[in-house]
């Protein structure tokens, strides 16, 4: 018998397959089903009701907020990542050694 | 479960933001030194924060009540790294979530409260309380999933009924609240209990070390 792939791989293709499906069901359903807005959202609506607050996009979603938070974003990925620098490449990554020193 | 910008009152921002930042600092604490004490534990933390990101937006629609929501994987996660851990974990997902339009700036604190400390921790004491008692892996982590998710929604309606409500009518918004979540959460749970009993059972079976170094099972197991 031949085998194909080893007892991980098929258990990781399994779950693989089963998250693909489920999101495409999900999707099949979104599409055909009706409009199956987020719980968040109906609650939202209900919010509106009971009070005068109404939700507001994201700071971050608008197109300003957008740039400023993946601006802010890269520059703690930076520092966070130049922090563990030393810890990932060493030292003496940029240090060019010169011949005969 | 994500409270949107522009919801919540400036007085519950502070103290939500307040809570979560104390249990922010015990487990960076808590980080550094599992960290310390085994080198595996950083990646097994970083694989998490990324599981707990996708899981906890990862929109699954229920047709029987017209609605869609999500699963938490934060009592996932409490099994495998810990609970406090998963805290910063949780805030670490929900502030990339802003970028997708889930959640907002102000309501951080918020939703890590409800997602991050009341999903983590009461799914973590169910599942240590049923270990305790000898039941098996797979029905103590899949009761912990169910709880854990139920009580984020339940903690989610409490803090906009505590935020928007007055004296009188605070328990009154959250049934309200609560109305809007339950019907479409409960078979979203269950599908958390599911995921999360299989997870652990195959971990248990497979590589019980994992559970042994957790910082949980070393307690537990």
């Amino acid at each position: 018998m031949i085998v194909l792939f080893d007892k991980f791989t098929r258990v990781v293709l399994i779950l693989w397959i089963t998250i693909i499906s489920i999101t495409c069901l999900g999707a099949f359903f979104g599409i055909n089903v009706g409009d199956l807005g987020g719980t968040d959202n109906i609650v939202e609506e209900i919010v509106v009701e009971v009070s005068e607050k109404e939700a507001r996009t994201p700071v971050s979603h608008g197109d300003r907020g957008e740039n400023v938070s993946f601006t802010l974003a890269g520059l703690f990925a930076g520092i966070i990542f130049g922090y563990f620098w030393i810890t990932l490449f060493g030292g003496d990554m940029f240090y060019i050694k010169k011949e005969g020193v | 479960m994500h409270i949107a910008d522009g919801i919540l009152t400036g007085k519950w921002i502070a103290i939500t933001y307040a809570i979560t930042i104390l249990f922010i600092a015990i487990g960076i604490r808590e980080i550094k030194k599992k960290s310390q004490e085994n080198p595996e534990y950083l990646p097994k933390l970083a694989l998490m924060g990324a599981a707990v990101f996708v899981i906890s937006i990862w929109h699954i629609p229920v047709p029987v009540t017209g609605s869609s929501s999500h699963p938490i994987g934060t009592p996932l996660a409490a099994i495998l790294v810990g609970g406090f851990p998963t805290v910063v974990i949780s805030t670490i997902g929900l502030f990339f979530h802003m970028f997708l339009a889930h959640g907002g700036l102000t309501t951080i604190g918020a939703n890590t409260l409800n997602m991050g400390i009341i999903g983590t921790f009461s799914g973590l004491f169910i599942y240590l309380a049923l270990r305790k008692i000898g039941l098996s892996f797979w029905i103590s982590a899949g009761l912990a999933g169910f709880v854990g998710d139920m009580f984020t929604y339940v903690g989610t309606a409490f803090t906009l009924a505590l935020s928007l409500g007055t004296d009188g009518n605070v328990m009154a918004l959250w049934k309200i609240f609560m109305m809007g979540f339950a019907f479409t959460q409960i078979p979203l749970a269950i599908i958390e209990l599911i995921f999360t009993a299989g997870i652990i059972h195959y971990i248990a079976n497979k590589k019980s070390e994992l559970l042994n170094k957790s910082g949980l099972g070393d307690r537990i197991v």
